[in-house]
């Protein structure tokens, strides 16, 4: 095989396999060390489980960047509910409704597994919102509403959020003790930034990007609008792996497993890019 | 400039002025200015102009039409194409709308309960404030206690439907909920009959026992739906074969990335150089393999991502931030002559 | 604090950033002339006109995932430019819409390119092809549409989000000339890898100029390289600032954010409202 034109589909079948193999062979290995991820899972591990107060959870994410954005939210929802800090979820893209559906289940699952005895109880361990178009404009009312029951109405079920504990008196934006917004749209998580404050009080924030948003997600760690960043799948394996040396006996989810197969994508990019340096250079050398 | 130029102008004008003076003026306006909230209405404004903006799905719908019926009727290259995507375009329409249609048949039901729970809540208030109604209260609770029984008849009878793979959870909840609402009527009931009192405690317990009832009904009645042929063809067009292949296409970044990279990643100078170290310490500082390189690379890919990257990121954004400003401040001037504007005589760029 | 409304230190700053453009529009208007940079991307956009021309094959040009906003009317000043270029040497220019409002905006200014060269029998409204406005949907049916019509150029201009390496990969499997633009810097580096030629930030809004030497867009870039000093003295500042405060923190030294900030009840000596 002439190493100088590889074709590209001997290439994607190289992905294919770099990528297959662990998920099918169900091997993984410690994550690195995130230190952004690290800063994410002490702002939830500080976030004190209240009375009043609860966290605000946004999945702006849809089947698309769902292998990323998913394992992310996962991680920091359990993690809330695990310390049975009331968590109330919303979305402002409606890819992700069945998510809002879908991921508390599936965690409330695993912990009564791991927990007999205990209970997570919908309309008490978490809310889901469901869908609420508006873009920029809803996120520019939460601030300014003096009882947030009334902005949003009814839960994703249509349930008057008046009749459940956490909103029977009236909650404003300073109830809310952490954001956290998974999402792969820029513009989203702008508005966020700039809008989800009010003069004296912005909640602590934390936010999932997939890995082409991370340089940009950094200017806000750096500046101190975001706490904590969890940047792609290597973020939500970092942070998995925090969970599981907290609690031992956690079943190990897949985030460390996908991003092991990506690790090994990594270094076939960097054997190729290095392959074809090298031929490049011998063909130059060569006169060709 | 024409008058019909000039009329574009002004209006434009005016609806950017008006969100200019949201932005510089205060939320509200001191007392002794007036106290005026200038942003009061800016929801209302904005959803206004979200729903002009839907509109527009129809232009989408016609260009779709347009040029894929005319490569059909006219049996150009590739009409077979054009015939499959306008059928599949259609049956998305079809299954969509239907789906919705029976979706709102299923809200309906735990919406019928809310509202008989809203019914009683508004009884307990009137009865409170000693407010007067067209109908006498104990007339009125005695309609709440019918509608009740008929909600509960109702239930037992959605539920006898459901099969036995019904989710515990819902069926406990359900058959709770509606024991709950029964025991609750009686006594209203009872304390009705007994006229000792206004019945408020009671009539507070059947509405709370209602939406209680309401969401059991809700996950139910979605439940049913769940096996019905709209929900399985919805299902099938939508979960089957939007959201896979809108995670595939999405797939194909990693394919192309590592292609593209095998193909265009050249060291040809110093800078091009530079690039590929930081590149290369970014890529192994955030995989599990580090540790075989060298422990400091996470904190060396922190840093390129702190400092220069961040650097670099702001810049870029800044620049963009001032061009997009000025080409705002050009748009709402309407001084954005620009290359594609005519002027009267039909020549581009007024100003040549 | 949320910038919802702006404080007067805010009101300062905008009415600083702005004077230049409107002086350097009016200097331009009297005929002064302004240098620009060369930007090789821009010049190449003739090139590939031209080379499409020669080629016998069609020409496309995507404005991504742009809505109707001010990076639109950057967009639409090349689109105008490629157009007319276009009409002048004959060739097929597809244009793959991912909006149906940018699409009939897009559609009134292709038209204008064809009537401005005297071409306007050569303008075909099916040219302009309304994919999806889902992202990934347009991706596919662009990377469909530019195999089918074997693209000799591509114009990748606008607003790109996750799909921009796609939809640069496609015109690169055909052996396109691409040349790209967009105001994401995400989206810089994929551009770059698979592209020809790539405007980066602001260089697409300084395209339009480049190509027409028009005076309000002349007079426009001018004012930015302007408003970006004034930025860069600010950062100074406040570089300055903070150093200062780490060596001497007993000084009470300005605090700039706080001074911008200040709301308008501060600044009037009123109490809050």
């Amino acid at each position: 095989m002439k190493f100088k034109t590889l074709d590209r589909r001997v290439i994607y079948l190289f992905v294919f396999l770099a990528l297959s193999w662990p998920l099918l062979k169900g091997f993984s290995i410690k994550p690195a060390r995130m230190k952004s991820a690290d800063k994410f899972y002490e702002i939830v591990d500080q976030t004190k489980s209240e009375p009043n107060k609860f966290a605000f959870i946004s999945f702006d994410f849809g089947p698309s960047t769902k292998a990323e954005n998913g394992p992310q939210a996962e991680v920091v929802v359990e993690h809330l509910m695990r310390r049975r800090v009331p968590v109330v979820l919303f979305t402002q893209y409606i890819q992700a409704d069945p998510f809002l559906k879908s991921i508390p289940l599936k965690i409330k699952a695993a912990l009564e597994a791991e927990m007999p005895g205990q209970k997570w109880i919908y309309g008490k361990d978490w809310i889901n919102l469901g869908f609420r178009p508006g873009s920029g404009l809803l996120i520019q009312s939460i601030p300014k509403s003096t009882n947030l029951a009334d902005l949003f109405g009814v839960d994703a079920f249509s349930t008057p959020l008046k009749e459940f504990a956490l909103f029977k008196k009236p909650k404003t934006l300073k109830n809310i003790s952490l954001l956290g917004q998974f999402t792969g749209l820029v513009g989203l998580f702008d508005s966020y930034v700039q809008f989800f404050q009010t003069t004296d009080y912005k909640p602590v924030f934390g936010h999932g990007c997939t890995s082409i948003t991370i340089p940009e997600a950094y200017i806000y760690l750096d500046s101190g609008q975001l706490q904590g960043l969890q940047e792609g799948i290597a973020g939500a394996a970092w942070y998995s792996k925090r969970l599981t040396d907290a609690y031992p006996n956690r079943k190990p989810d897949n985030a460390i497993l996908i991003n092991t197969g990506l690790g090994i994508a990594h270094l076939l990019l960097i054997f190729l890019i290095i392959l074809g340096n090298i031929t490049g250079l011998i063909s130059r050398s060569k006169g060709g | 400039m024409n008058w019909k130029a000039r009329l574009l102008a002004t209006l434009t004008f005016l609806g950017g002025l008006y969100y200019f003076l949201d932005f510089v003026l205060p939320a509200k306006l001191p007392d002794s200015l007036g106290g005026y909230e200038f942003g009061k209405y800016n929801q209302e404004i904005s959803r206004g102009f979200i729903a002009i903006g839907s509109v527009a799905f129809a232009l989408g719908l016609i260009n779709i039409f347009y040029i894929h019926g005319a490569r059909i009727i006219f049996r150009k290259k590739g009409f077979l194409n054009s015939i499959a995507l306008l059928i599949s375009l259609v049956a998305m329409v079809i299954f969509t709308t239907n789906e919705w249609l029976a979706f709102e048949q299923v809200n309906k039901y735990a919406e019928n309960i809310r509202n008989i729970a809203a019914y009683s809540r508004q009884i307990q208030s009137d009865l409170k404030e000693k407010k007067e109604s067209t109908r006498s209260p104990n007339a009125r609770i005695e309609l709440l206690i019918a509608e009740t029984e008929k909600i509960i008849k109702d239930s037992e009878a959605s539920l006898s439907e459901a099969k036995s793979d019904l989710p515990h959870i819902v069926r406990d909840g359900l058959i709770q909920n509606i024991k709950l609402v029964s025991k609750e009527n009686n006594l209203l009931k009872i304390k009705n009959e007994s006229e000792v009192a206004a019945p408020i405690k009671p009539l507070d317990s059947v509405a709370t026992a209602l939406i209680k009832l309401s969401g059991d009904r809700q996950q139910l009645e979605e439940y049913l739906y769940k096996s019905s042929t709209t929900k399985a063809l919805y299902d099938f067009v939508y979960d089957g074969l939007f959201v896979p292949l809108g995670a595939a296409m999405f797939s194909l970044l990693g394919f192309y990335i590592i292609s593209a990279g095998y193909r265009a990643f050249r060291i040809r100078s110093i800078e091009s150089g530079l690039m590929m170290i930081a590149a290369v310490i970014v890529m192994l500082g955030q995989i599990p393999f580090y540790i075989y390189v060298s422990e400091v690379l996470p904190d060396l890919r922190l840093w390129l991502l702190e400092y220069p990257s961040a650097a670099a990121f702001r810049a870029i954004k800044f620049g963009a931030a001032i061009a997009g400003l000025y080409m705002a401040i050009r748009m709402w001037f309407s001084i954005e002559t620009s290359s594609f504007a005519e002027d009267n005589s039909g020549k581009a760029g007024a100003n040549k | 604090m949320g910038v919802e409304h702006a404080s007067p230190g805010m009101i300062l700053i905008m009415v600083i950033l702005a004077i230049p453009l409107f002086y350097f529009i009016n200097r331009a208007r009297k005929g002064q002339s302004l240098f620009v940079r060369k930007i090789a991307g821009i010049d190449a956009i003739n090139q590939a006109v031209g080379r499409a021309a020669e080629m016998g094959r069609p020409v496309s040009f995507s404005t991504g995932l742009t809505s109707v906003s001010p990076t639109l009317y950057a967009v639409l000043g090349v689109l105008f430019h490629v157009t007319k270029k276009c009409a002048i040497y004959k060739n097929k220019l597809l244009l793959p819409q991912n909006s149906p409002e940018v699409m009939a905006i897009a559609e009134s200014v292709m038209k204008d390119g064809y009537r401005v060269e005297g071409r306007l029998s050569e303008f075909d409204p099916s040219n302009i092809i309304y994919l999806s406005d889902e992202q990934f949907a347009y991706a596919s049916g662009y990377m469909g549409m530019v195999h089918r019509e074997n693209v000799a150029s591509a114009f990748l201009f606008g607003y790109f989000a996750a799909e921009s390496l796609i939809l640069a990969e496609a015109g690169q499997q055909v052996g396109a000339l691409q040349v790209a633009g967009s105001v994401s810097p995400e989206q810089v580096p994929f551009f770059i890898t698979a592209c020809d030629y790539t405007l980066i930030g602001e260089e697409l809004y300084a395209a339009a100029a480049y190509l027409t030497r028009e005076p309000v867009q002349m007079g426009s870039l001018m004012a930015q390289d302007r408003a970006k000093i004034v930025i860069f003295v600010m950062i100074l500042l406040g570089v300055s600032i903070a150093t200062l405060k780490v060596f001497f923190p007993e000084v009470n030294w300005l605090d700039i954010n706080q001074l911008i900030r200040m709301p308008w009840e501060e600044v009037m000596g009123m109490e809050a409202a």
